[in-house]
C-alpha cells in the first residue's frame, strides 16, 4: 500500500486536532498571521470588558463602529486636502 | 562602497524644503486600515465557532478544517500574490484582494453548512487575504520609503494588531446583539464601502505616480536623472529565481521559518500549556494582554532603531530575546514563567516582521520584493504549520511542553545567529552605492 496517501491523511487528522481547540490564544493583538481567536478565551475576556466599562453592546458596537467608518473617511478627507495643496 | 547609512543617503537628492506630511504616509494609513480589517476579519473567525456549533450541530473539529485550510491556503498564496504585485503593481493587487475579500466576507452569511464555510473561509478569504498581507504591502511601502523604511514597515504591521483590538470585539457584539449572518456582512460591507474606495482613492504603487521621489525628496538633477526608485539592491536579479543562489534570501527565510515555528506553536499551545501548569485562563488571558501591550510598543521602537542601526544586528537580537523568554518557559516556575514570557516575549514577537521585509527589501530591491518576502512568508507559515502538529505530537507524546519549547529555543537560538551573519554592509542598499545606470525605476506597474 503506498504510504503517501497515508502520510497526508495522518498530517490532515494532526492539523484538525491541533487546530480544533483552542483555535487560538486570546491575544488578539499578538496574533502573527490572522489566526483565529480562541472562542473560550474570548468569551473570558468580552465578560471582562463588560465588567470593566459596563457598557451595553449596542454602546461597544456604536463606538466601535464609529472609530471604523470615521478612520478610512478621515484619511481620504486628508488626501483631498493634500492633494489639493500638491495641485493634483 | 560601503559607508555609514546617513552619509550614503545624504548624497542621495536633495531635500526640497519641507511642505506638509510626505504622501506616503497616507498610503500608510490607507494600507493600515486595509490590513485592519482584513486581519480584523481573519481573526474575528473564532467568535462564531460556538454559535455554528449549535446552528448547524457540528463539532469544534469539524468547523476547525475551515481554520486549518485557511492558514495552509494563506501561506501557499503569499509567494503567488508576491509575483502577481511584482507585475501588476501592488495597487491592483491589493484592490481586487480586499474586494475579493469583502464580497466572500459578506457571503458568509448566506453560507448553511461547514462545506461552504471551508470554501468561502478556508479558501476564497484565506488566498484574497495574502493579497492584503506583508507580501504586498511591503512592496508598495518599499516602494516609497527607503530612510525610514523601518518605521513606516513597523507603523504598517502594527495595522493587523489594531485589527484584533477593534474588529473582533466588534464582531462579537454584532453577534450577541443581531446574529452571526449580521456581522459578516457588516465587515464585508464595511470593507467593501470604505476600504476599497480608500485603497482606490490613496494608494499608489510608486511615488512617481504622483509626481513623488522616493522619501518626499525631490532632485535639483534634470528629469531625466531623477531617481523616482531604486528598483534594485546590490543582490538584484533580473529572474527573481536566480535570488534563490544567493545567500541572504536563505538566511532571512531560515531564520522567519523558526519564527513561524515559534509564533504558531505559542497561539496554539499556551492555553493547554497555561492549563498543564495548573494556572488559570484568566491568568493566560491577562498575561498575553500585558505581551499585547508590551508588543505593540516593541515593534514602532524596533522600526525606528532599525532606521539608524544594522537591521540584521536587530532582528538577531530580537530572535535571541525571544529565545530567552521560551527558555523561561521551562526553566521557570509556571506562574513566575507566564509573566517572563509576557515580558521577554512581548518585545520580539511582531518585531521581526518589518525587520525581515525591509532587509529583503534592502538587498535585492523592490523590483522582484513580492516574490521574494511572498517566499519568505510561505517558509513563515510552512514553519507555523509544522510547529502546531510537532508540539501536539510531543505532548501527547512526553505529557509536557518541556522538550518541544527547549527544541524552540534552540532554533531560536540558531536564527538569532544566522540573522547575525547576514553582510548587511555588504549587500543592503543602504551601505551600498547602488549603479546609476540601475537606478532609474520604470513606472511599469504605475497604476
Amino acid at each position: 500500500m503506498c504510504r503517501c496517501p497515508r502520510a497526508l491523511l495522518w498530517i490532515h487528522q494532526r492539523m484538525v486536532i491541533e487546530m480544533a481547540v483552542p483555535f487560538g490564544v486570546p491575544a488578539v493583538p499578538v496574533l502573527h498571521a490572522s489566526e483565529p481567536i480562541d472562542p473560550t478565551l474570548w468569551a473570558w475576556l468580552s465578560d471582562k470588558i463588560d465588567h470593566v466599562l459596563g457598557l451595553s453592546p449596542g454602546m461597544v458596537i456604536a463606538i466601535l463602529g464609529t472609530f471604523i467608518v470615521l478612520f478610512p473617511i478621515v484619511v481620504m478627507v486628508m488626501v483631498w486636502r493634500r492633494r489639493g495643496e500638491m495641485g493634483r | 562602497m560601503s559607508g555609514d547609512p546617513s552619509q550614503l543617503q545624504n548624497a542621495s537628492p536633495k531635500k526640497a524644503p519641507k511642505k506638509g506630511i510626505f504622501y506616503g504616509w497616507y498610503v500608510i494609513a490607507a494600507l493600515f486600515f486595509a490590513t485592519f480589517v482584513a486581519i480584523g476579519a481573519r481573526q474575528g473567525f473564532g467568535v462564531f465557532v460556538n454559535t455554528w456549533e449549535q446552528d448547524w450541530g457540528v463539532t469544534t473539529a469539524t468547523i476547525s478544517i475551515a481554520a486549518a485550510t485557511g492558514w495552509l491556503v494563506n501561506g501557499i498564496s503569499q509567494p503567488f500574490v508576491g509575483r502577481l504585485t511584482d507585475v501588476y503593481g501592488g495597487r491592483r493587487i491589493v484592490v481586487w484582494s480586499l474586494l475579493v475579500m469583502a464580497i466572500a466576507t459578506m457571503g458568509i452569511a448566506t453560507v448553511t453548512n461547514v462545506y461552504g464555510l471551508i470554501a468561502l473561509y478556508g479558501f476564497v478569504i484565506s488566498f484574497a487575504s495574502g493579497g492584503v498581507s506583508p507580501a504586498t504591502t511591503s512592496v508598495i511601502i518599499a516602494r516609497w520609503f527607503e530612510k525610514k523604511r523601518g518605521v513606516a514597515m513597523a507603523v504598517l504591521i502594527s495595522g493587523g494588531s489594531v485589527g484584533g483590538m477593534i474588529v473582533v470585539p466588534f464582531l462579537s457584539y454584532v453577534l450577541i446583539e443581531f446574529g452571526w449572518q449580521t456581522a459578516w456582512l457588516m465587515i464585508g460591507g464595511l470593507a467593501l464601502a470604505f476600504g476599497v474606495p480608500l485603497l482606490l482613492i490613496v494608494v499608489r504603487s510608486n511615488p512617481a505616480d504622483m509626481g513623488l521621489e522616493i522619501d518626499g525628496e525631490v532632485s535639483e538633477n534634470t528629469p531625466s536623472a531623477r531617481v523616482h526608485v531604486r528598483p534594485v539592491g546590490p543582490k538584484f536579479a533580473e529572474k527573481w529565481k536566480d535570488a534563490l543562489s544567493s545567500r541572504p534570501i536563505w538566511q532571512l527565510s531560515v531564520a522567519y521559518f523558526v519564527c513561524g515555528i515559534t509564533t504558531a506553536s505559542i497561539t496554539v499551545h499556551f492555553v493547554r500549556w497555561a492549563i498543564s501548569e495548573d494556572i488559570s485562563t484568566g491568568t493566560a488571558a491577562l498575561a498575553f494582554g500585558v505581551l499585547s501591550g508590551i508588543n505593540a510598543l516593541g515593534v514602532l521602537a524596533i522600526g525606528l532603531l532599525s532606521d539608524r542601526w544594522q537591521r540584521k544586528n536587530l532582528l538577531g537580537v530580537v530572535y535571541l530575546v525571544r529565545a530567552v523568554a521560551f527558555i523561561s518557559l521551562f526553566v521557570l516556575p509556571g506562574p513566575i514563567a507566564i509573566w517572563a514570557f509576557a515580558v521577554i516575549g512581548g518585545m520580539s514577537w511582531l518585531a521581526t516582521v518589518p525587520l525581515t521585509a525591509s532587509l529583503t527589501a534592502d538587498v535585492y530591491g523592490v523590483r522582484n520584493l513580492g516574490t521574494l518576502f511572498g517566499f519568505t512568508n510561505m517558509a513563515h507559515q510552512l514553519g507555523g504549520a509544522a510547529a502546531v502538529m510537532l508540539f501536539g505530537w510531543a505532548f501527547t507524546a512526553w505529557g509536557s511542553y518541556d522538550v518541544p519549547f527547549a527544541i524552540g529555543a534552540v532554533t531560536l537560538v540558531a536564527a538569532g545567529l544566522v540573522s547575525l551573519t547576514i553582510r548587511e554592509k555588504e549587500h543592503s542598499v543602504r551601505y551600498v552605492q547602488v549603479p546609476e545606470g540601475a537606478a532609474v525605476d520604470s513606472p511599469e506597474d504605475g497604476d
